[in-house]
């Protein structure tokens, strides 16, 4: 019998995720991945053996974000060796991989918070959260002017500017008229393809209508043939993470990363349009269980983390009564 | 009456000075915390301030914003100190001051991936007000030594900055000044100076006589009303006490606190600061009593004003 090896770390309201694909493979997934929500660290009398994956760090407010960091810390002090994915403590979230992606030469475009004071290079711009990940419609901005009055109507609304950021709009739309958003998933040394998504709006989130038979071809070219997987694997390793989905869009020498998402959906509760698509979706999340799974047969062997890694993140209370 | 928006962990401040100045403010200050903001039904007429605005995380500084709407929507006149959804907060401010050239140093934020072009720096996090005298960074390797350190790993980096550091000592005077002024609607109230060896002028010491003379002085003058008051203005905060510092240029913004301390006297070493520092309190909630007199008679916000900032499970009730 197989122990759970492989700790996943995510916020309860997301944990949807991990759970859908568990249920999906069952099996040795449903044995080997344990789920433990963040929220029942500070409370937990140590951690359970095996490696552990911090998800969904973009996501976190900043006080849960540095419990995380903490326990991440923590587990590092007590366990020098132990094997811990996406270290929230070197993980590059959306803004500062933006800003890394571009000074790395990855990205042509940038992004600046709307609190900084900076004016944008290139036009048009779009403002976006922080965390948002079903994002809306934005509308494009195409001047300082109209900057300034989407600002004004930003703070009416009570928005933090802080946590508001000013993109640069990157147009990659292809010579049919339509936006392609390309998916790929990093476990550990595997990058795994898998989608290509097909829009006629800039923001490509969720497929309208069933692809086209030439759209069918294109995106099974794109998992069969991976290009760019170096250019992928380099936008991982600066973000800092071993697992996540990377979205990105292509131009002719090189790619655009939209964004990396440390929790992303594998398994969507909705049954894909199209039989083929079903078909491309059961062979690609099969791939990204298979690649999880071998995360976590990395986990074997690896001892619990004691209570006293978590001493930092406890509540008051319990510190006190520990001196 | 005046209705001051605070968070539960930081009222005492306001209640110090309610305390201190009964005559002028125990029937025209009310503390609303943030927290219980949400559960109210309703809010009194009168005039608002919103405190501690730095202070509040991005959830709560959305809420504070919901209700200054919902205040505005309720009495477009309404008299509104501080509205969070215009105020500068640390980051902001110091970047714009340093752009309009008031002042002479910027401050970057750590995940924003650069570094910056003058040295010295020193690292804080942007809602620290108790700053426990960090290292001042000299280069460049300094700093990315600084930044492999437990305590700028293990927290939220987004929120961490790098401020740049400017010598206002005058030419041999080996003792730094922190002046703080207050600014209350539309006067500008000089506050204390405090005097200190270290560079982070935080702790207070014992007043020489010859400090205490220079702090009376500056209590008397006022001299910086007029460049604090454009501070103010820039920020967008008209209720708080700036902290800054005098150079070769002029003024230099250190920060703006939108929750003030308010000194009480707690020890015999303290009693020369009291004793000048007393009358600018007295000052202070003179200048709140008018602002409370000001809104009196204007309408409440009632409790339909206050959904947007309602738990779930309230708003399912009211459908």
């Amino acid at each position: 019998m197989v122990r759970r090896v492989l700790n996943v770390l995510v916020s309860y309201r997301h944990r949807s995720q991990f759970q859908s694909l568990r249920r999906w493979r069952g099996g040795d997934f449903r044995r080997m991945v344990r789920i433990i929500p963040y929220e029942t660290l500070r409370h937990r009398p140590g951690l359970p053996a095996g490696a552990y994956l911090f998800t969904n760090l973009e996501m976190l407010p900043q006080r849960m974000f540095e419990r995380v960091a903490q326990v991440a810390a923590g587990i590092r002090e007590t366990r020098p060796d132990a094997l811990i994915f996406n270290d929230p403590r070197f993980v590059k979230r959306r803004y500062a991989l933006g800003r890394a992606l571009h000074v790395e030469g990855i990205n042509s475009f940038n992004m600046y918070r709307a609190d900084e004071c900076g004016t944008p290079q290139q036009w048009p711009v779009f403002l976006r959260g922080e965390k948002d990940h079903y994002g809306g419609d934005p509308e494009l901005i195409a001047g300082p002017e109209e900057l300034d009055r989407a600002m004004q109507a930003e703070h009416a609304r009570g928005r933090d500017s802080s946590r508001r950021l000013i993109v640069e709009f990157r147009d990659t739309c292809g010579a049919d008229g339509y936006y392609r958003k390309y998916g790929v998933f990093r476990a550990g040394d595997r990058l795994v393809y898998r989608h290509c998504l097909f829009d006629k709006k800039w923001v490509v989130k969720v497929p309208r209508d069933e692809p086209t038979e030439e759209q069918y071809e294109e995106e099974l070219r794109f998992l069969d043939q991976r290009p760019h997987s170096d250019l992928v694997m380099r936008a991982f390793e600066i973000a800092g993470l071993q697992y996540g989905r990377i979205d990105f869009g292509m131009r002719d020498d090189g790619i655009e990363v939209w964004e990396i998402n440390s929790n992303p959906t594998a398994v969507s509760r909705r049954v894909p349009k199209g039989a083929r698509r079903w078909e491309i979706t059961q062979k690609v999340v099969g791939e990204v269980a298979d690649a999880i799974l071998d995360l976590a047969r990395q986990g074997v062997g690896q001892p619990r983390v004691p209570s006293r890694a978590l001493l930092s993140i406890r509540p008051r209370h319990w510190r006190r009564l520990m001196k | 009456m005046l209705r001051a928006f605070v968070s539960s962990r930081h009222r005492f401040q306001l209640r110090r000075l309610r305390t201190c100045e009964p005559n002028s403010l125990r029937s025209r200050l009310r503390l609303v915390s943030y927290e219980s903001a949400r559960y109210r039904l309703g809010l009194g007429g009168g005039a608002y301030v919103f405190t501690n605005l730095e202070a509040l995380d991005t959830r709560m500084t959305e809420r504070a914003c919901q209700i200054a709407s919902a205040i505005r929507d309720t009495d477009p006149d309404a008299i509104i100190l501080n509205d969070p959804r215009y105020v500068m907060r640390r980051y902001e401010l110091l970047r714009d001051l340093y752009r309009a050239g008031v002042n002479s140093f910027s401050c970057c934020r750590v995940d924003e991936g650069v570094m910056p072009e003058q040295y010295p720096v020193f690292l804080r996090g942007e809602s620290d007000h108790r700053g426990a005298a960090p290292k001042l960074l000299r280069n460049e390797s300094e700093l990315r030594v600084a930044l492999a350190q437990p305590e700028s790993l293990n927290v939220d980096r987004s929120r961490r900055l790098i401020v740049g550091f400017v010598d206002t000592r005058e030419a041999g005077d080996p003792v730094y000044r922190k002046y703080a002024a207050m600014r209350v609607g539309d006067e500008i109230i000089a506050g204390h100076i405090n005097f200190n060896e270290h560079w982070m002028v935080k702790l207070k010491r014992d007043l020489t006589p010859a400090e205490a003379a220079i702090q009376q002085e500056y209590i008397d003058t006022n001299p910086h009303r007029d460049e604090i008051m454009a501070v103010f203005e820039r920020a967008r905060i008209q209720y708080g006490r700036v902290d800054y510092g005098v150079g070769e240029n002029g003024i230099e913004v250190w920060e703006i606190n939108s929750n003030p301390t308010y000194s009480s006297q707690s020890n015999e070493a303290k009693r020369v600061h009291w004793a000048q520092f007393a009358p600018v309190m007295q000052k202070v909630a003179q200048a709140l009593a008018r602002i409370a007199d000001q809104g009196a008679g204007r309408p409440g916000v009632p409790s339909r004003a206050l959904r947007p900032i309602r738990p779930r499970w309230w708003r399912n009730l009211a459908r």
